[in-house]
């Protein structure tokens, strides 16, 4: 395979242009075809050639999520040159960045590997994930960091190897075009759990916070009551691994062990966290001899370590109740993501009912995006 | 309240469509199996370019399990974005809000509503909403969009005018 636009990795990334511009911390980049095979060694491009990837939900080629139809994208992303949603640069300036004035856009690159929404860090052969997310941060960097300054990439790491995910980290955290690891909803273990300490330790030690974008595999059925039947079914219960994640990181005191840890939750709404997040004050008060080293009520962790990325949208039917829910989730910790080239894409413009409060919406587009990446406004 | 001529009618063939500025507007104009029909190219809920890139469709209907289903070509548009559904011909929603409550009550009727009351029932149902369309005829060998108010006047207004 040719590695086209070959930039040297030393190439000097731009300090991020704030003005007024906008968050956006989502959006899907897919490597054209054949380039990702360049930066893998021999011996994985053969594997992979031969055998596939196979993944956490134990295919290789066939995957979990349904249909997948038209690729989940918008029918006005497809390049008119025959290539993917998302492989164009070009594209992705003319479609997002110019028209919205959106000034730090982070890359969420869910491909390639499995299927969509089951990349490469979920690859059973931990190697294999490693030398997939290697490939993939350093095409990312060199096709589209460097030469696209409002661009910023979140890395993926082989999550479920944590020695593997540290030597990426370090390889790569202190990368200026870096801005987050990129982890999943769908885990082995609930994100809680001591095998990922590691990871959380490295990340902290390096200045990065956690973006864990929805997806599929993890190794489990889609919901807890085992597997769904239908697409809508399917595409609903994201959320439920989501809330598992939250209560899980919380309770286990992940948050008091490593007190400078940050993570975000990408794609998957943001209300359905307020009652969740009241609840679980209510059973604590109670039970909270059962966590005796907790050292704060668990709504209190949201505000220094949850964030949630708005899309999509929860859309009530009463436009009032939706600022109403953030306030009571935390105005602080949403931020704005369009979720480019996915057919479900959010629109700043649109996003918004007209009634919704023009303070919170200044800090869902950049305030909130700036504390939780560390970036100065 | 003009009427504008687009184009030939060789131009949109049977399945095709074309997108014209009419009064600063962009405007889908579509020929569906040999009758013309024309949207304004944006999708109320978020804004996409409707008719450059949204899916014309069939849809199936059953009155109930068991009972026959029937089938309408090309009666639908899906938006490129959030797949919402409007009918090609009329332009009339079938994202209909008010499903989610389960509460009956009163429903204000916006103009274009095709009913007084929507049933809270639910399903999936024509909702108050009408996107903005065009009347189109031929008019010799031209395809001709007019601009009047295509939705039904109502109010005092209407009704006072209307008794006359």
């Amino acid at each position: 395979m040719t590695v086209i636009d070959h930039a040297p990795a030393t190439a000097p990334v731009s300090e991020p242009v704030l003005g007024t511009g906008i968050f956006d911390v989502d959006i899907h980049p897919v490597p054209k075809e054949g380039l990702i095979a360049g930066y893998l060694p021999e011996r994985w491009r053969k594997h992979i050639a031969e055998y596939g990837v196979r993944t956490t939900n134990g295919l290789s080629t066939v995957t979990e999520y349904p249909q997948m139809f038209g690729g989940a994208m918008r029918n006005d992303a497809w390049p008119t040159d025959g290539t993917y949603p998302g492989s164009s640069l070009d594209l992705i300036r003319e479609q997002l960045l110019d028209p919205y004035g959106i000034t730090i856009g982070v890359l969420q690159c869910l491909a390639p590997g499995g299927q969509t929404l089951n990349p490469a860090s979920q690859a059973l052969d931990p190697r294999l994930a490693h030398v997939l997310t290697q490939a993939i941060n350093d095409w990312q960097l060199e096709h589209i960091v460097y030469p696209e300054p409002r661009l910023r990439a979140s890395a993926p790491v082989a999550f479920e190897a944590a020695d593997l995910a540290i030597k990426e980290i370090e390889r790569i955290g202190s990368n200026p075009g870096v801005v987050s690891l990129l982890g999943l909803s769908k885990t082995l273990e609930p994100l809680g759990s001591r095998r990922y300490w590691p990871i959380y330790e490295a990340a902290v030690a390096h200045d990065l916070p956690i973006q864990f974008h929805l997806s599929q595999g993890g190794g489990h059925a889609n919901t807890g009551t085992g597997w769904t039947s239908y697409h809508t079914e399917y595409h609903v219960g994201h959320t439920q691994s989501l809330q598992s994640q939250m209560l899980s990181l919380i309770l286990t005191g992940t948050f008091d062990r490593f007190p400078e840890l940050k993570v975000m939750f990408v794609e998957g709404n943001v209300l359905h966290f307020a009652p969740l997040a009241e609840r679980l004050d209510y059973h604590w008060k109670n039970l909270r001899s059962e966590v005796p080293d907790l050292q704060r009520k668990p709504s209190e962790y949201i505000k220094d370590h949850i964030w949630v990325s708005t899309q999509p949208i929860d859309e009530p039917e009463n436009p009032h109740h939706l600022a109403e829910m953030i306030e009571e989730f935390c105005p602080d910790n949403v931020v704005f993501a369009s979720d480019y080239p996915h057919f479900d894409f959010d629109s700043p413009e649109t996003v918004f009912p007209a009634e919704f409060p023009d303070e919170l919406k200044q800090k869902i587009f950049r305030d909130n995006g700036l504390t939780f990446f560390g970036l100065d406004g | 309240m003009t009427k504008y001529a687009v184009a030939n009618v060789a131009d949109i063939g049977p399945g095709e469509r074309r997108i014209v500025e009419i009064e600063g507007r962009a405007v889908g104009v579509f020929n569906v199996e040999g009758e013309y029909y024309a949207l304004l190219d944006r999708c109320p809920h978020a804004g996409a370019a409707l008719c450059s890139f949204g899916t014309v469709f069939g849809v199936s209907e059953s009155e109930a399990p068991d009972m026959p289903v029937t089938y309408e070509r090309n009666r639908s548009i899906r938006c490129p974005w959030h797949a919402w559904e409007y009918d090609i011909r009329t332009g009339e929603s079938f994202f209909d809000p008010r499903n989610a409550r389960v509460r009956k009550y009163n429903v204000e009727v916006v103009p274009g509503s095709p009913e007084d009351t929507v049933d809270p029932d639910g399903g999936v149902q024509k909702g108050p909403y009408v996107m903005e369309g065009y009347a189109v005829s031929i008019d010799g060998d031209m395809v001709v969009v007019d601009t009047s108010r295509r939705r039904p006047a109502r109010g005092p207004r209407a009704e006072a005018t209307s008794r006359s």
